[in-house]
């Protein structure tokens, strides 16, 4: 709020206080449509085309965020594997799932977002970077050849072999045969 | 019918991702924005804020170092934020209850699930115009009110003192919008 806005309105009450700003932005910048509804429609078709032109990129820049995701496996593996390292790693990985769901790659992003359930438990579970892997050569295995389709047998068959080698890995880890972080 | 003119705002888009920055500012530009500033963290986003004061901002939750959740509360609490009521529109792929919960804790605004569309960011913007809530201070927490709704069927207890007392606000919006139209 800037100095010559108007003060808020305020209420304040035993153990909080109720403060009502004054609506620049109604002031500012709604107003009445003339057409009604069209003329929202219109504005937003206008937006959605905008959108649209943008997506002959998507395939491209997806590659390079393939890209990135191995730069980032590869900074992770060559890490203490710490906190911290998980957490750049999350960033990036956290980054592919917007991406490919932005982008029309819905298993690449359920992947990413597999991966990063698993990352957010780190700690926890430990999970060995060569799984790590598994699932960054699937997300790109899956970009680079083009899958959009949610029913895809490729696609469906990678997640599925992903979610068993993880739950193996748990297993054998409940168990005690294995250390964290041993694959 | 409101519609909202674009072209008077300002806008500041934070995201470390420069695709999504790209895309946020595509299809403001498309409903016509014409100031549309970018950040790709939330000490250059800070530093934005401060120098651009933007009219709405769209933040990312992942980001390094400042994340989207800490930025947040700078803009909303810092004693030297140019505008602690500034709306802020939360776009991510975290759609857990907890994650929304977290975000509102912080004084988000609204949240915006990815994939975006034109309709769902246009359905945000005029949210936070047509229809903002009032802002809540109390000993832990600053932000628009967490209480989208009075739920009739709560038979708890009252956390708040003088509970009617934040219904007065809204109606007064409300009425506002009513006289206009």
């Amino acid at each position: 709020m800037n100095k010559l806005s108007p003060e808020p309105e305020k209420q304040v009450h035993k153990d909080h206080t109720v403060i009502v700003p004054p609506n620049t932005l109604r002031a500012k910048a709604l107003v009445r449509a003339k057409n009604g509804q069209q003329d929202i429609d219109e504005m937003i078709k206008r937006a959605d085309r905008a959108l649209e032109a943008l997506a002959p990129s998507f395939a491209e820049w997806m590659g390079n965020e393939i890209h990135r995701l191995f730069e980032a496996i590869s900074t992770f593996e060559a890490s203490d594997r710490g906190p911290e390292a998980a957490k750049s790693f999350f960033i990036v990985v956290h980054d592919v799932r917007g991406q490919a769901l932005q982008f029309g790659y819905p298993i690449a992003a359920q992947l990413a977002g597999g991966l990063c359930d698993l990352l957010e438990r780190q700690e926890d579970i430990g999970l060995p970077p060569v799984i790590m892997r598994r699932y960054v050569e699937a997300i790109a295995s899956i970009v680079r050849s083009g899958i959009r389709d949610e029913a895809n047998a490729l696609a469906v068959e990678l997640a599925r072999t992903l979610a068993k080698v993880v739950a193996d890995y748990r297993a054998r880890l409940a168990e005690g045969k294995i250390a964290p972080g041993r694959g | 019918m409101y519609r909202v003119e674009y072209h008077r705002l300002r806008f500041l888009v934070v995201d470390d991702n420069t695709y999504m920055r790209r895309i946020v500012k595509t299809l403001l530009h498309g409903f016509g924005a014409r100031e549309v500033f970018e950040a790709e963290d939330g000490a250059a986003a800070l530093d934005a804020f401060a120098s651009h004061y933007p009219d709405i901002v769209f933040t990312d939750w992942e980001m390094p170092l400042i994340n989207g959740i800490d930025m947040a509360k700078l803009m909303r609490c810092s004693d030297n934020s140019v505008n602690p009521y500034v709306p802020i529109i939360m776009v991510t792929v975290h759609s857990e209850r907890h994650r929304v919960m977290e975000a509102r804790d912080a004084g988000v605004t609204e949240f915006l699930v990815k994939p975006l569309s034109a309709q769902t960011v246009h359905q945000r913007v005029l949210s936070v115009i047509a229809n903002p809530r009032p802002f809540i201070r109390t000993a832990t927490f600053f932000g628009p009110d967490r209480r989208r709704t009075k739920a009739t069927e709560y038979n708890g207890p009252e956390r708040r003192s003088g509970g009617e007392a934040e219904l007065i606000a809204p109606r007064k919006l409300a009425a506002g919008l009513v006289q206009e139209g």
